[in-house]
């Protein structure tokens, strides 16, 4: 401040003795402006004068709390986060985009016909493929089924060569989901010819095995039926009959459990 | 300094007498045309102001009323005072928003719902991810500029930024923020967050960085200082800051006052 002094007076006198410097009297009074201002903040150590540099760095380390005071450097999910804590502090206000392209959209009429047909054609892209899979699903289930025709045969060969009773074999009175597994098996035999379902005497169903001929059995004789079991009926079944144990034992776990959840 | 702003405050008083104004203020013709106006399509034609405004609102520019005038109101255009009263009244009523009048016939909307409502996640103000990091830089600058004095230079911006490892003049995108300089320069100038003039006496002339008036209606001085003591820490007080304490009490009487 002294030395400021000194120069502003030895300014005044330079000035006044002479004039050819007026010019540079307005630079100089300036800077000399510039010179208090810095040296009155520096001098008055208690006020808080605001560095932003020195902020920076407390804004860095505010932006990373758990590093070191030097190593703060705050990367984009700092910033977003504080970005994010701030925001609160505006009034923002958020814009309206239109979800959709226009305000005047046409539906395209036109473009249904083509998707038709190309639903038509996948449509019957996936008729073919079903088959083959119900084939295969025949390959997986013929284990099941020639295993079943060996019962059978073992069955009716302790009858006495007499047909079985068909409730009486396929029922599993230790299980409903088994039962209706059992007939389902069954009705493969019999579509397959490889077991014969008649009515006896009481016009009880029974089963018997008989040798797929080469005569496919005609119209007169095909007959088709669809067997139903509820639960109540699969019950009734075992009372009326008496069905102690299942003459199918029940298969062991299977390896691949396509054959219980495919059993619609 | 914070530049004039005149707010149109949706209250039908106020719109009356600003109506009548006008109306002694055009000539015989526009008050004629005022009447042309039927209801129905004052409240079109706003339905469509306020249209237009909330899609630029998105970019954040402010709309102006040449704009309006061309795009909208086309041979209503005398109409414009008249609709805009309806469009101030939509949306405040509507949406929570207040029209803003900066100078030169431009408007920027600003939220006007009380702050409890605003913090709700519901109405996120933030449009994506990237938009939350470029508020903390705003921030970041804005509480610079303002512990400054209100005001930057140059000289001092450029070394506050590169201790928050930004250089604002590189054309190098930057990792978070791309291309920063013209996202400090243009960008935010264009979004009125940042006003940027020219100091014409060095040489050559070096840039002065200020609040842009979108800043000035939308956050508080209190706030940002409030915010400043926080990033402090050590239980910092806003009073110790006695010149930028002065601007908050001077803000705060005259809110006071407005309101």
């Amino acid at each position: 401040m002294v030395q400021i002094n000194i120069l502003l007076g030895e300014i005044s006198k330079f000035l006044v003795s002479n004039s050819f410097f007026f010019c540079m009297e307005g630079h100089l009074l300036r800077t000399c402006g510039a010179l208090m201002k810095i040296n009155i903040e520096s001098a008055q150590t208690g006020l808080s004068v605001f560095r932003p540099v020195e902020f920076a760095q407390k804004l860095m380390h505010f932006m990373t709390p758990d590093t070191e005071d030097d190593a703060a450097e705050p990367d984009e999910e700092a910033w977003r986060h504080f970005g994010s804590n701030v925001t609160p502090l505006y009034k923002r206000t958020t814009g309206i985009e239109s979800m959709y392209a226009a305000l005047d959209y046409e539906k395209p009429a036109p473009q249904r016909q083509p998707r038709r047909q190309l639903d038509k054609e996948v449509a019957r892209k996936k008729q073919p493929e079903k088959i083959d899979a119900a084939d295969l699903d025949d390959e997986a289930h013929t284990e099941d089924v020639i295993r079943i025709l060996g019962l059978l045969k073992k069955a009716v060969r302790a009858n006495n060569q007499q047909p079985v009773n068909y409730f009486r074999f396929v029922t599993n009175p230790d299980s409903y989901t088994y039962t209706v597994e059992n007939m389902f098996h069954v009705s493969f035999l019999v579509r397959d010819q490889h077991a014969q379902v008649t009515l006896d005497d009481d016009g009880i169903p029974v089963l018997y095995p008989r040798k797929v001929t080469a005569d496919v059995v005609d119209g007169n004789n095909a007959k088709q039926c669809i067997l139903t079991l509820t639960m109540k009926e699969w019950r009734e079944v075992i009372k009326v009959f008496g069905i102690k144990k299942p003459m199918i034992p029940a298969p062991l776990p299977p390896t691949n459990k396509r054959t219980l959840s495919q059993g619609e | 300094m914070p530049p004039k702003k005149k707010s149109i405050v949706p209250s039908q008083a106020t719109q009356e007498v600003s109506d009548e104004e006008m109306d002694e203020d055009d000539n015989m013709g526009s008050q004629s045309s005022q009447a042309l106006l039927s209801d129905n399509d004052r409240r079109t034609l706003a339905g469509h102001v306020v249209n237009y405004m909330l899609v630029a609102d998105c970019k954040k520019v402010p709309v102006k009323r040449s704009e309006i005038n061309k795009g909208v109101l086309k041979e209503h255009s005398k109409q414009f005072n008249n609709v805009m009263a309806e469009v101030t009244r939509i949306l405040s009523k509507v949406y929570g928003y207040r029209v803003v009048d900066l100078e030169k016939g431009q408007y920027i909307l600003v939220n006007n719902m009380s702050p409890t409502l605003r913090d709700h996640d519901v109405f996120p103000a933030t449009r994506s991810r990237n938009d939350a990091a470029t508020m903390g830089l705003v921030t970041a600058i804005l509480a610079g500029i303002f512990m400054s004095g209100e005001l930057m230079q140059e000289g001092p911006m450029r070394e506050y930024m590169k201790k928050l490892r930004i250089d604002i003049d590189s054309k190098d995108p930057h990792a978070i923020f791309g291309n920063v300089n013209k996202l400090i320069m243009q960008d935010l100038v264009k979004q009125c967050y940042l006003s940027i003039s020219f100091d014409k006496s060095t040489d050559p002339p070096s840039k002065e960085f200020r609040w842009g008036p979108r800043a000035h209606v939308e956050i508080s001085k209190k706030h940002m200082l409030e915010l400043v003591c926080k990033i402090y820490g050590d239980d910092m007080r806003p009073e110790q800051w006695a010149s930028q304490w002065k601007v908050v009490q001077r803000e705060a009487a005259e809110s006071a006052g407005t309101s």
